[in-house]
């Protein structure tokens, strides 16, 4: 017992030593080089032994023969590969719990919960990751909202890159209420949100119309926002009725579970009925509805359990299912999650999830850009991460060899142009491997 | 280990990885199916005979007689001419894919569409012929939900969603009463902003109080109230009460005027027509005024009894209107010109794959099988008000329609195939089909034939021959109008079987699990009406074995004969033939001698077991006699020692002596007595004697060499013998007829003809062939005529691969020459399967034989003849112009 | 005798119609780019002549004509779990005794069970079955193929008695409800365990205890497959088997890593069972190393991985430090040898049994495919699109 105390606590020293060697570094370096490596731009072909040049946190040149300034730090990466840092579009992990037990928490955020030393941030940047959506769980009916942010930081403002990135809602009716009441319920609570849209729009209209505006009137609205704004339960309901309105104003995308096949249309007949964008997150029973989000031409999140047997109800027969085998032959698009507990297959890792995926015949530069860019484009910030090309956020990884190859490790991560993660620092590996050091 | 098999193996696993597939689209796009059926039933309108469906992109395009209908030469034709299409079944109310009911009693914003799994797999239904149903949310509350209408298959979900808001449901009868009295919201997480619902009582008490309670609530709603405490959403009442739809269920007479009551209260306040449809009723006579009145109102009768299920109904009290029969209350409905309001639906969803034979209950009372059918049909799509769309066969309908083998409500009708959006969703798959096969002439067996003979052909099987046979309901009908069947021919000496020659094969090889499959070489020779070829190989001596020529070649007897050759030096050859007989005939009688000993050693052994068993009880109780004597004697030697001991006392030192002397006489006394009964043992022993174990036949060496020669030697399998001039062929009869008396085929005798009185004479038969017509000096000798004059037993070979195809060929040319057609046929059919004693299987076409057959255009070994088809073991191997 | 007859007909056909197609039928012709035998070596370019399910020539050239030819990048021996539950799994439990040495795993294997295709599905031809752990001393394990015709699959009836060297029989045992219950279940601590064991194998030795198995073990006959996951498990396992003299083999050994040197002079073999890759606990709150395998290969313990998935294992093996020949092996010969059925399986060599994976590219390689899988020569399973 009392071992176990010392080795938390020199867990914590430690984690801590990286985060301050890192900020160091941070100070020490403005502009960055890594030179001699193979680019993995994402877009575009690979450029050999092409150098990167970052200022600021910015990729300010990539390319071929690009002069290295003198004030640079080099990092010098020749018979190494670098691409851009993936992209996690959907995890649970990273905050203290998931899933409110309340059914209906629109106005909850995950960046209250964020810890940013989680053992999951160290994880992520040891596997590469840059960028991570932390969004509520999957069993609650409106779970709040998600927030997008680096994988480093010390503090979570200095992380997040969006902050309500997105509205988690659960097709996958909670415990003791059925399917259809479930989506009655959320129906119900969605037609409100509308209601009160369309009654604020005519208020407004009225107003307009309204050629003299005495000031009375308004004052006495004001007083009554404000009057409002007192009670800390009006609060939490303002609150409520912004994120929805926001989601069906389409400012913020609706992160939609679905459980099982049947939800998937239920979830298109939404975004039919109420108009907002949708980031489908299906559950691996999907699978039946990939055909359906072929038509619709949005790419979904896969199930992080991607290949498993089923016997067939009926027939009683088995059969292999392969999520991203179906889906390809489906024609629809896709990118990963991975698992957040680790499992003997190795399925909480993204590279591996990319590699299953070019088993079962997806093209290893589909995949990759799945890692990258694709979920950047699903999350709306292609614009800043995703992909190695000038002007982006510096969101690198260096790579010991080919990705999506076993013997590959992570060697450096760079976040913003700051490194984040060097494997030659990591005591945490070290101790993977090598136990015995623990004891002393 | 087949290869072949392998990749079947492969390929099954193969499928079972594969997705699992959807229902065959037939038609996505704008191709036109024109479907050319016996009979149509509109659903609606009279039945149409000898009708074309024209289908395009999911609907019906065009729909008459074949007379009036053209078909576009573009369409893509479906000829179902003695089947009956009826539209697809549509059932006004079902609960499928429904879970459970909600704790609350009024959930009006429930909708039964949103627990409606389009994914899941509802063939059952389909293959019953439903392609549209209602689904309705909860069975047992007052104010359940709103049912949806969808179809139940096709992949098109936009096109599979009739209505997503069909109508809200009200339950009035008794189930709704069971419902909790308090509704206990679930305690979630509490806070300031989430507080705790409050339990609340429910309305589920007397029928009196649920109509109270419905009245307030449509009230409530039209006052444009707006529900506080979450008790109930009177928004999606205010909804409902828009669209107009209601559907109620009531049983009782009672019930039913509640109901009609409530729903005119409905009308008048909304002051405009609403659609009810009333569920389940068992008494209606009383209200048919006021619903022919109201004329807005579906009913919905439930089948009652449960099919193959017995039930207690109760008897009804006295001055109580009687419940009536479903069908009787679809009478007077029909009467009170009600006809198009009435739909059926089963008493349990689980009789929804029998409602063919519900409906069919409805004939009863004479009603017409046109108004049942509308029950099934029209009349549900219109309460559903989705007759638009579904429920008759007209033109602009989606094309949903059942294939029957017959007309609706016949017992025996089957459901062939179901259709939804013209897409095939349902097709029933024969049984093991069997065929029928219809030809001018049937050669039978013995050269006798039948003139429009038919045939019956079933599991691999001959099942019937004759003139006239009864033909089973779903059998295949291959018609041969003034064609000629014969049996299958056979080939007793070819090189097939292996895709190539064989070589150095002795006795002790076993060929049969090698025969190669799929062989081009065999599907080539296959053609020439050779059905059982019969492998031999050059080496002497040869195991030679029969197998059919099907795709996958299926060994006969192995070894059906064995073949030997008189070498050209006979001075050597038979001396050493003579010693492989003798040796190999000494085998076989200690075998044969082996196995008779062992079936009379099985005999004794049996007395010996009898025996032994009697003896050791005998012996048993022998034993116990002993055991009391020698108890006897124990107690006589305990007396003596007593005795003596007394007469130790009474004598003193003295004459210790004689007390020891009487002691010793003691002893002796003992003695003597022990032995006497030892004695008697003996005899007694000697009575009964241990019987003797009687010993084992040895069992004599086994050698995979000989083992064959058992089988000739006991006359089960024939000796082939290859002698080609007279000298080799009179030895050979002479060592194998008359020394060893096996049955003989001669082959490859070109000098056959100038000793047939001998082969006669010996009971040889004669295989012919490659040629069998030869010229000798310039004289034209017709070996099988010659042998068929003297009554030799005549088969066929070819020795030859391909060649097989052109053995009927060359018995042509022996025919052309003045061979019997009748010797020529027999000679390639029974003669051979008798000689090789295959006769209880092949060579002949008599029930119970294997189904392998030839068609011939005419009459055969005719110059004009041609092979039209070929069978082996009921399979079609080989077909030219034949016509279905 | 039916095979030697086919041997000498085919040996006639060889000496007179080489070229002739006669039996192509069984003849098959695998040509690989590459061909890892399975003992370390690799054949590239290698061809492998198959015949009645049997390998009968293997070199980097065969030239016969008229065979059924399989062309295949890289080809490696059909995959051995040395420690897999498929078909047994919830048949085997037995919870009214704690010794049931004469239970045996071969009487019960349901064939159809869909573990033996997922196993098959993933490269795996023979599996080694070992009882649960429900009980000290479980039974009889058995070795089975993964696929074929289901007489035929049953490889060896009476590998080794398993034993459950480990908490495993102990947990549950604590009648928590009802202290009266009419059978209390034994052991319920570790002690427990080692009691029950050491007290059996004595009243072997006394004769108290006839089980043939039981003496079979304590002559020598018969290996003892321990389920032991600690490292001080494994220490008793080798006080057990100092005192009655069995030779051990230990199933799981998430701690093995700590007394490789012991396993290694004492020639222990270990048989892996899977964790999860990157994290430092396993079964049993074991404190696991991440590669584990490479430790065990470095101090040169005879060794293999086992528990389903052996490719994904070797290959995380690989990239935590094992090389890429030691991989292969601990994944097809090693555990043949562990089995002692390496005269059967386990590598490509000249009369074992054709049991071959085929794959698409390096088998270590996680982006790497399963072509086909071929047991006995016959291919049983054939990857969709491909």
């Amino acid at each position: 017992m009392k071992t176990k105390v010392l080795k938390l606590s020199r867990q914590w020293v430690i984690v801590a030593a990286l985060l301050l060697t890192t900020s160091v570094i941070a100070q020490a370096q403005d502009r960055l080089a890594i030179t001699g490596a193979t680019i993995i731009p994402v877009v575009g072909d690979r450029i050999e032994n092409g150098t990167i040049l970052i200022s600021d946190g910015r990729i300010e040149a990539v390319g071929k023969d690009i002069s290295v300034p003198v004030e640079a730090k080099v990092i010098d990466a020749s018979g190494h590969f670098v691409m851009p840092g993936m992209i996690n579009v959907h995890s649970a992990a990273g905050m203290s719990q998931a899933n409110e037990r309340n059914p209906n928490v629109p106005f909850l955020s995950v960046v209250d919960s964020i810890d940013p030393i989680a053992g999951f941030f160290d994880e992520s940047r040891r596997n590469g990751v840059t960028t991570a959506a932390v969004v509520p769980g999957n069993s609650t009916m409106i779970g709040g909202r998600s927030a997008i942010v680096k994988t480093a930081g010390t503090y979570v403002e200095d992380m997040i890159v969006k902050r309500d990135a997105g509205l988690k809602l659960s097709l996958a009716p909670t415990s003791g209420s059925s399917r259809m009441s479930h989506i009655a319920k959320l129906r119900q609570e969605l037609q409100k949100a509308k209601d009160r849209i369309t009654a604020d729009q005519e208020k407004e209209k009225a107003a307009d119309e309204k050629k003299v505006d005495d000031k009375e009137k308004k004052t006495e609205d004001e007083k009554e926002d404000s009057a409002d704004a007192k009670s800390n339960e009006a609060k939490s309901a303002a609150a409520a009725e912004d994120a929805l309105r926001r989601l069906l104003e389409g400012e913020m995308p609706a992160i939609i579970y679905c459980q099982t096949s049947m939800d998937v249309p239920q979830a298109f007949a939404l975004v039919d009925e109420f108009q907002f964008q949708p980031i489908l997150v299906l559950g691996r029973d999907c699978y039946k509805a990939a055909k359906l989000v072929a038509e619709r031409k949005i790419p979904v999140v896969l199930d992080s359990n991607m290949v498993y047997w089923r016997t067939d109800p009926v027939t009683r027969k088995d059969e292999k299912i392969v999520l991203p085998k179906i889906f390809r032959e489906a024609g629809a698009s896709f990118v990963f999650e991975a698992a957040d507990n680790g499992t003997t297959l190795g399925t909480h890792y993204f590279w591996y999830q990319a590699a299953t995926a070019v088993r079962y015949g997806m093209p290893e530069a589909d995949a990759l850009k799945a890692l990258t860019i694709d979920s950047a484009k699903l999350l709306g910030i292609d614009n800043a991460v995703g992909s190695i090309e000038k002007g982006k956020d510096a969101d690198l990884v260096i790579l010991t060899g080919e990705p999506l190859s076993g013997s590959t490790w992570v060697k450096t991560t760079i976040v913003a142009g700051k490194v984040v993660y060097e494997k030659s620092e990591d005591k945490e590996l070290q101790l993977l491997f090598n136990p015995e050091q623990d004891a002393n | 280990m087949s290869l072949s098999r392998c990749i079947k193996l492969a390929g099954l696993l193969l499928a079972a990885l594969a997705l699992p597939s959807f229902a065959d689209s037939t038609s996505a796009d704008d191709q036109v199916h024109a479907f050319v059926v016996g009979k149509l039933w509109p659903g609606s309108t009279a039945p149409i005979t000898n009708a074309v469906m024209l289908v395009a992109d999911g609907q019906i395009r065009q729909v008459g007689s074949l007379t009036d209908v053209k078909i576009p030469d573009s369409a893509v034709r479906h000829e179902l001419p003695n089947a009956v299409v009826v539209p697809g079944f549509v059932i006004a109310e079902t609960s499928i894919g429904i879970a459970s009911d909600d704790e609350r009693t009024l959930t009006p914003e429930v909708r039964a569409i949103d627990g409606f799994d389009l994914f899941a797999d509802y063939s059952q239904y389909v293959a019953a012929g439903i392609t549209t149903v209602q689904i309705s949310p909860g069975r047992q509350r007052l104010m359940p939900g709103q049912g949806a209408v969808v179809k139940l298959a096709g992949n098109d979900h936009s096109r599979r969603v009739l209505e997503k808001e069909e109508s809200l449901r009200l339950i009035l009868s008794s189930e709704s009463a069971n419902a909790p009295r308090i509704y206990e919201p679930p305690v979630g997480a509490v806070s300031v902003d989430n507080p705790l619902d409050p339990t609340r009582p429910q309305i589920a008490e007397s029928l009196a109080a649920r109509i109270a309670g419905l009245r307030a609530i449509f009230a409530a709603a039209k006052a444009g109230e707006v529900d506080e405490e979450g008790i109930v959403d009177f928004e999606s009442v205010r909804q409902s009460l828009k669209r107009g739809r209601f559907r109620i269920k009531a049983n009782s007479d009672a019930e039913v005027r509640a109901a009609l009551s409530l729903f005119t209260e409905l009308q008048m306040a909304v002051d405009r027509k609403l659609r009810l449809t009333l569920t389940d009723p068992t008494e209606l006579d009383s209200f048919l005024e006021q619903m022919s009145q109201l004329k807005t109102v579906g009913i919905v009768l439930n089948a009652g009894l449960r099919p193959g299920l017995v039930s207690n109904p109760t008897i009804p009290k006295k001055n109580e209107p009687a419940s009536q029969q479903p069908w009787q209350i679809a009478k007077s409905l029909i009467e009170a010109e009600l006809s198009d309001a009435v739909a059926i639906r089963p008493a349990s969803d689980a009789d929804l794959d029998e409602m063919l034979f519900l409906a069919g209950l409805f004939t009863r009372d004479g009603v017409a099988h046109a108004d049942v059918l509308k029950m099934l049909t029209s009349n549900p799509a219109s309460i559903l008000g989705v007759a638009d769309k579904v429920g008759s066969l007209n033109v602009g309908l989606d094309a949903d329609f059942v294939v029957l083998t017959g007309d609706p409500f016949e017992t025996g009708t089957l459901i062939q195939s179901t259709w939804i959006n013209g897409e095939s969703v349902y097709q029933r798959e024969p049984a093991e089909k069997s065929t029928l096969i219809e030809a001018a002439t049937v050669y039978t067996s013995g050269g006798k034939h039948i003139t429009d003979g038919r045939l019956l052909i079933g599991n691999k099987k001959i099942q019937a021959v004759g003139t006239s046979v009864s033909v089973p309901e779903d059998a295949r009908v291959k018609r041969f109008p003034n064609a000629v069947i014969v049996p299958g021919f056979l080939d007793l000496g070819t090189g097939l079987g292996f895709g190539g020659t064989v070589s150095r094969v002795t006795l002790a090889t076993k060929l049969g699990d090698r025969l190669a499959s799929d062989d081009p070489t065999i599907q080539f020779a296959r053609q020439g009406g050779i059905t059982t070829a019969v492998f031999a190989s050059t080496t002497s001596p040869s195991p030679m074995l029969a197998f059919k020529l099907g795709d996958t070649p299926r060994l006969l007897k192995e070894p059906v004969a064995i073949r030997f050759s008189m070498s050209t030096n006979l001075t050597s050859g038979v001396p050493s033939l003579k010693r492989t007989l003798t040796t190999a005939k000494a085998y076989s009688a200690s075998w044969t001698k082996y196995e008779s000993d062992l079936a009379a050693y099985k005999i004794k052994l049996k007395t010996y077991q009898a025996a032994l068993a009697k003896y050791t009880a005998m012996k048993k109780v022998a034993d116990a006699k002993k055991a009391a004597e020698d108890k006897k004697v124990a107690e006589a030697k305990a007396k003596a020692d007593a005795a003596k001991k007394a007469s130790v006392k009474k004598t003193g030192d003295a004459d210790k002596k004689d007390a020891s002397s009487a002691e010793k006489k003691a002893d002796e006394k003992t003695d003597s007595s022990s032995s006497k009964d030892k004695a008697a043992e003996e005899s007694k022993k000697s009575e009964l004697k241990v019987p003797v174990k009687p010993s084992e036949p040895k069992k004599p060496k086994s050698s995979s060499t000989y083992e064959p020669y058992r089988a000739l030697f006991a006359g089960k399998i024939p000796a082939v013998v290859k002698a080609g001039n007279v000298k080799a062929i009179k030895a050979a009869v002479k060592l194998f007829r008359e020394e060893f008396q096996l049955p003989m085929i001669l082959i490859g005798a070109d000098d056959a003809y100038r000793v047939a009185d001998l082969l006669a004479k010996n009971k040889v038969a004669v295989s012919l062939g490659p040629s069998l017509v030869r010229s000798v000096d310039n004289k034209q000798i017709n070996q099988p005529q010659v042998m068929a004059n003297h009554q030799i037993p005549l088969a066929f070979q070819s020795n030859a691969t391909t060649g097989v195809q052109q053995l009927p060929l060359a018995v042509q040319y022996s025919v052309y020459r003045g061979l019997g057609t009748t010797d020529a046929l027999i000679g390639l059919t029974e003669s051979p399967s008798k000689l090789l004693s295959l006769d209880q299987t092949i060579g002949s076409l008599e029930a119970g034989k294997d189904a392998d057959l030839v068609v011939l255009s005419g009459p055969p070994f005719e110059p004009s003849s041609q092979v039209l088809a070929v069978m082996i073991d009921g399979a079609w191997v080989y077909e030219r112009g034949a016509t279905p | 005798m039916k095979t030697t007859s086919w041997a000498m007909i085919f040996i006639a056909i060889i000496s007179s119609y080489a070229a002739s197609t006669t039996f192509a039928e069984d003849q098959v012709l695998i040509r690989a780019a590459s061909v890892h035998l399975g003992n370390g070596k690799t054949l590239s370019p290698g061809h492998v002549l198959v015949q009645d399910g049997k390998i009968i020539q293997v070199a980097d050239k065969i030239n016969v004509d008229n065979v059924q030819v399989f062309e295949v990048q890289h080809l490696i021996p059909g995959l051995i779990d040395a420690a897999a539950r498929t078909g047994i799994d919830q048949l085997d439990r037995e919870r009214t005794k704690e010794i049931t040495p004469e239970l045996s795993t071969a009487a019960i294997v349901d064939w159809n069970d869909r573990e033996f295709t997922e196993y098959l599905t993933s490269g795996t031809t023979t599996v080694h079955l070992t009882p649960g752990t429900d009980n000290v001393i479980a039974g009889l394990a058995s070795i089975a193929k993964t696929a074929g015709a289901a007489e035929t699959r049953m490889v060896s009836e009476k590998t080794g008695l398993a034993i459950s060297m480990c908490s495993d029989p102990a947990s549950g045992n604590r009648s928590r409800s009802r202290p009266d219950s009419i059978y209390i279940r034994q052991p319920t601590n570790r002690m427990g365990v080692v009691w029950m064991l050491r007290a059996t194998f004595h009243a072997s030795q006394t004769e108290k205890n006839d089980s043939a198995v039981l003496k079979d073990v304590l002559a020598g006959k018969l290996p003892v497959f321990a389920v032991s996951r600690t490292q001080y498990d494994i220490q008793s396992l080798f006080t057990l088997a100092d005192e009655f003299s069995f030779s051990p083999v230990v199933i799981g050994g998430q701690e093995s890593w700590q007394v490789t040197s012991e396993l290694a002079e004492r020639k222990v073999p270990v048989i892996l069972q899977p964790t999860t890759p990157g994290s430092s606990r396993g079964t049993e709150r074991t404190r696991v190393a991440v590669g584990m395998a490479a430790k065990l290969n470095n101090a040169a313990v005879p060794f293999c991985l086992s528990g389903g998935n052996l490719l994904n294992q070797a290959r995380f093996a690989v990239r935590y430090g094992l090389p890429h020949d030691a991989a292969i092996k601990a994944i097809t010969s090693g555990p043949a040898s562990i089995l002692k059925i390496d005269d059967k399986v386990g590598t490509i060599e000249a009369g074992k049994d054709a049991d071959f994976v085929a794959l698409n590219g390096d088998p270590l390689e996680f982006t790497t495919a399963i072509h086909w899988v071929m047991v006995n020569g016959e291919i049983q399973f054939e990857q969709a699109g491909n």
